[in-house]
């Protein structure tokens, strides 16, 4: 009689090369994918890297302009909707909420990766989504006026930005 | 034969309620891909000009405004269709749906949890094709264990290596961070005071880097799933991914499955 059926060892054996494997592939740093095909594929694969590294978010601020240039107050784009005890199965602006932060974050990062002329960010399509995103965030009550956004971080009371927009008519 | 008893049949259920979810949410806010919204189709489908122009034309035809809509209606006719009856086609046009649906959002609405759903989809689908072959069913539900293994096993080397989750200041961080946490931003920032964070982080690492176990051993599968189960509605009270929760909730049956298979 053995400890450990041939079945096992071989079940055992696999599974320790597959995480060998997984593990070894884990500690590279990788790259976001880009280019052109990218798109095609990123929603069947995922790097399951959920929350490896926690650091400061960017955060998008905006502030209306007015007809005589007067600058508004910079205030938060994307503000959290209030949750209630049925969100735990169904919570669709909750998720527009993650969704809005993490198109953010991939916006951020593309545009900040390399140094492009500013007529060159403007035509992306990144940089067109962050405008929608500030652009949707105005307040109904205001009526049109220009409008202006920035990213960056917010360090205590400071604010760092990293990407500032023209005034948007 | 395709009935409660069979592991398989949980997953097609459980996905069937995790895509009437997801595209119910999707339809009630409209406004945000419409053309006044902030996923316009026009701005993201420059992300599409190196295809060919045929295949834009189908893109075009099913993700602007107004059609867009009526693709999401078709999934949810079909998860709805899938809740009573079996079938590869049903399968097959939420496999659709879904991908169109994470296009439309140049790749994921919300991240690891749009992958998990068409990662179970696209199994159930090859096991309901060829439902003739065991061989091609165990090996498709394989396919979904071994995704699930690795999306907590990956999850928790990652966070290993870094001191700041191995001494609970990242876990203390993610629950006062208001991107992440949103409107439970009051109620997460008094707990992250309270709670052992240290200790929690500790067991969240320990917690994912024990997901091989469950495919080595039938017992601890069935001492660990339920472990996984809470851990996910933990997240989706908390941090608000209810996705993930009805995405891996799909997953977990096809993970029993292979685990009572390979413990002979």
């Amino acid at each position: 009689m053995t400890l450990i059926s041939t079945h096992q060892l071989y079940t055992v054996g696999g599974m320790s090369l597959f995480l060998a494997l997984i593990a070894f592939l884990a500690m590279l740093r990788t790259r976001p994918m880009r280019g052109a095909f990218s798109a095609l594929l990123r929603p069947f694969v995922s790097s399951w890297r959920f929350f490896d590294q926690v650091t400061e978010l960017p955060v998008m601020q905006i502030r209306e302009v007015s007809a005589d240039g007067t600058l508004g107050e910079w205030r938060n784009a994307i503000l959290a909707p209030r949750v209630r005890s049925w969100n735990l199965l169904y919570h669709p602006h909750g998720n527009v909420f993650h969704a809005k932060q993490t198109l953010l974050q991939q916006s951020f990062i593309e545009l900040t990766a390399e140094k492009r002329p500013t007529q060159l960010v403007e035509e992306t399509s990144a940089f067109q989504l962050l405008r929608h995103l500030a652009e949707t965030s105005r307040s109904d009550d205001i009526p049109p006026a220009a409008f202006q956004f920035r990213v960056g971080y917010e360090l205590g009371d400071v604010f760092e930005d990293h990407l500032i927009s023209p005034v948007i008519q | 034969m395709i009935g409660p008893m069979d592991p398989l049949w949980w997953s097609e259920k459980l996905i069937a309620v995790a895509v009437i979810v997801q595209l119910s949410e999707l339809l009630a806010v409209r406004s945000v891909y419409s053309d006044v919204g902030v996923w316009r189709w026009n701005t993201i489908r420059q992300d599409f000009a190196f295809l060919p122009q045929w295949c834009r034309r189908i893109l075009d035809g099913g993700l602007r405004a107004g059609r867009f809509e009526l693709v999401l209606v078709s999934g949810l006719v079909a998860a709805v269709c899938l809740l009573f009856r079996s079938s590869a086609a049903l399968l097959a046009v939420m496999l659709c749906v879904s991908y169109l649906v994470a296009l439309r959002w140049r790749g994921a609405f919300n991240g690891g949890s749009d992958s998990m759903v068409l990662t179970v989809l696209l199994s159930l689908f090859v096991a309901r094709l060829f439902s003739a072959y065991p061989t091609i069913v165990f090996a498709s539900a394989c396919f979904v264990a071994v995704q699930v293994v690795s999306s907590y096993f990956v999850a928790g080397v990652v966070k290993l290596r870094e001191p700041t989750w191995r001494d609970g200041s990242a876990l203390g961080m993610i629950l006062r961070t208001p991107a992440l946490v949103g409107a439970r931003i009051h109620q997460t920032s008094a707990l992250q005071r309270q709670l052992p964070l240290r200790g929690l982080a500790v067991g969240v690492i320990g917690l994912e880097l024990a997901a091989p176990l469950i495919l080595i051993s039938f017992p601890i599968c069935l001492a660990l799933v339920p472990l996984y189960a809470l851990f996910h509605l933990g997240n989706a009270y908390l941090l608000g991914l209810n996705r993930f929760l009805l995405a891996w909730g799909s997953a977990l049956p096809c993970v029993v499955f292979v685990s009572r298979v390979l413990s002979g």
